[in-house]
């Protein structure tokens, strides 16, 4: 199966781990990953919070890009490049506003692409991805880890329950963890906020980081870069500000996966992390 | 006499960028049950919903339009299913266009240094808009330590990674802004 990739830029530096274990995990799965040629930044938190035709129309032109590839689908696996995109896609659907951001594209553009998570690709095809899981993850506590982008807004989203998504889950637990009840699942992280105002997200991410560990969780698993900056890289001011320690590992579910397909730990760029995976002696061992 | 004739010109500046219409709202106080920053807004974002109703345009000096985080969390549970989310992104938006002094100065300011790497490379290259921002919201200090813990863990990227198409980027600004 082949689909336009479109990597963003958190891909490129903070998120990086993340684009590595996708491609890898990608490669083992059968999924071929086409990078658009070309393509911009998706406007992220920045675009739509100052103007919102902007924030349509820069999706649109990577979207445009995508078309003249051999696909039906893209996938962006940063859940907020996913949720910038999506909104394109769905609120272009409204004849009005497609014509208003077609007339400012240089290129043609028809809006009939579909817009993929990796999560959703994944458990769509879960079927045949279990034979190639060699390496279950059976002595693994996790807590998965929706966030905010990945599912909200839901008319947007159109994708699992908002208030109780179970995809992620799924997917841990074919991977053969164990997934824990816990009460932040969907909760905000403060995304951008992190940057000026810290404060504010070092309140929220201790409140994500001590339910999951109230629930037992070895490591919290997110399918964003925002997410994963704010809880691995935030621990330690957390730590400053509200003294309590909790040395928790972020993992992206794609290393999760690729763990557990047997691709070894140093291919999955888990020593790039600021919290220790290795600190969960299972992980030790890969 | 205290006039109390309502004003619909934010409402209708509201619906002519995002679409909502907030008339609707009843003023359940879901939103604001909901909202995980609401503890730091100085206007919950129901009262938010009541001013913008009514014309109250001090609504567009509240810290609320620009601490809210954007995660959707009341529009997907406001029962008469109004967008709150998209309505702060108009608020936010008419805030800047009638440069109204923001109360945290600092968030426009990310945008705004974020925007402008954008524009000028067509993808954003993290470590130079990290620094910029740093330098001009004087929070210099902050974060040294996570950014050289980071940049050893090969997390920064020292190189900018730019698109071909950057000029598109700067055309489509260029453009939306004249609207
Ligand atoms: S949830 Fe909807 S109806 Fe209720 S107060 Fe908020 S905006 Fe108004
Ligand atoms: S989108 Fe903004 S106002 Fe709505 S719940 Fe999130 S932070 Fe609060």
């Amino acid at each position: 199966m082949k689909v336009a990739y479109f990597p963003g830029c958190s891909l490129h530096s903070t998120g990086i781990e993340f684009d590595i274990s996708v491609r890898e995990v990608c490669k083992a799965v059968g999924i071929e990953l086409e990078e658009i040629e070309g393509w911009i930044c998706c406007g992220a938190t920045s675009a739509h919070a100052t103007n919102h035709l902007l924030s349509l129309a820069m999706p649109a032109y990577s979207l445009a890009l995508a078309e003249r590839m051999d696909v039906e689908d893209v996938v962006a696996p940063c859940a907020a490049c996913f949720n910038r995109l999506k909104h394109t896609a769905v609120l272009c659907q409204d004849k009005a506003t497609f014509e208003k951001v077609r007339e400012l594209l240089p290129i043609p553009w028809e809006n009939r692409l579909r817009i993929r998570n990796l999560l959703d690709l994944f458990v769509g095809m879960l079927e045949e991805i279990k034979p190639k899981i060699t390496k279950p993850l059976s002595d693994l506590k996790l807590a998965s880890y929706y966030g905010c982008l990945l599912l909200r807004p839901p008319h947007i989203c159109q994708f699992d329950d908002p208030e109780n998504p179970t995809t992620m889950d799924e997917l841990l637990r074919a991977c053969g963890a164990q997934v824990v009840d816990w009460t932040h699942k969907t909760e905000c992280c403060g995304a951008n906020l992190t940057i000026p105002r810290s404060d504010l997200v070092v309140e929220l991410t201790y409140r994500i980081l001590k339910s999951a560990k109230t629930a037992g969780a070895d490591a919290i698993v997110t399918a964003c870069p925002f997410c994963h900056l704010n809880l691995d890289a935030r621990q330690a001011d957390v730590h400053r500000v509200k003294g309590e320690i909790f040395n928790i590992p972020i993992l992206y579910f794609t290393q999760v996966l690729g763990l557990a397909l047997g691709i070894p730990a140093k291919k999955l760029g888990l020593r790039r992390h600021l919290v220790d995976p290795f600190l969960i002696p299972t992980l030790r061992r890969r | 006499m205290l006039d109390l004739v309502a004003d619909d010109t934010l409402a209708n500046q509201i619906k002519e960028i995002c679409g909502e219409n907030v008339k609707k709202c009843y003023q359940c106080g879901k939103c604001t049950a909901s909202c995980p920053l609401a503890f730091a807004m100085d206007v919950k974002p129901n009262q938010v919903m009541r001013m913008a109703q009514i014309g109250l345009r001090d609504v567009l000096s509240s810290s609320t339009i620009w601490i809210c985080a954007s995660c959707a969390s009341c529009t997907a549970r406001c029962p008469l299913e109004i967008r709150i989310s998209y309505v702060m992104d108009a608020l936010r938006e008419i805030a800047l266009k009638e440069n109204i002094p923001p109360k945290e100065p600092r968030i426009p300011l990310f945008h705004k240094i974020f925007c402008r790497w954008v524009g000028w490379l067509g993808k954003l290259y993290e470590l130079g808009f990290i620094m910029e921002y740093k330098l001009r919201s004087g929070q210099w200090f902050n974060d040294i330590l996570m950014g050289i813990k980071m940049f050893i863990n090969g997390k920064l990227n020292p190189f900018p990674t730019t698109s071909p198409n950057s000029e598109v980027v700067r055309q489509l600004m260029e453009k939306t802004s004249q609207r």
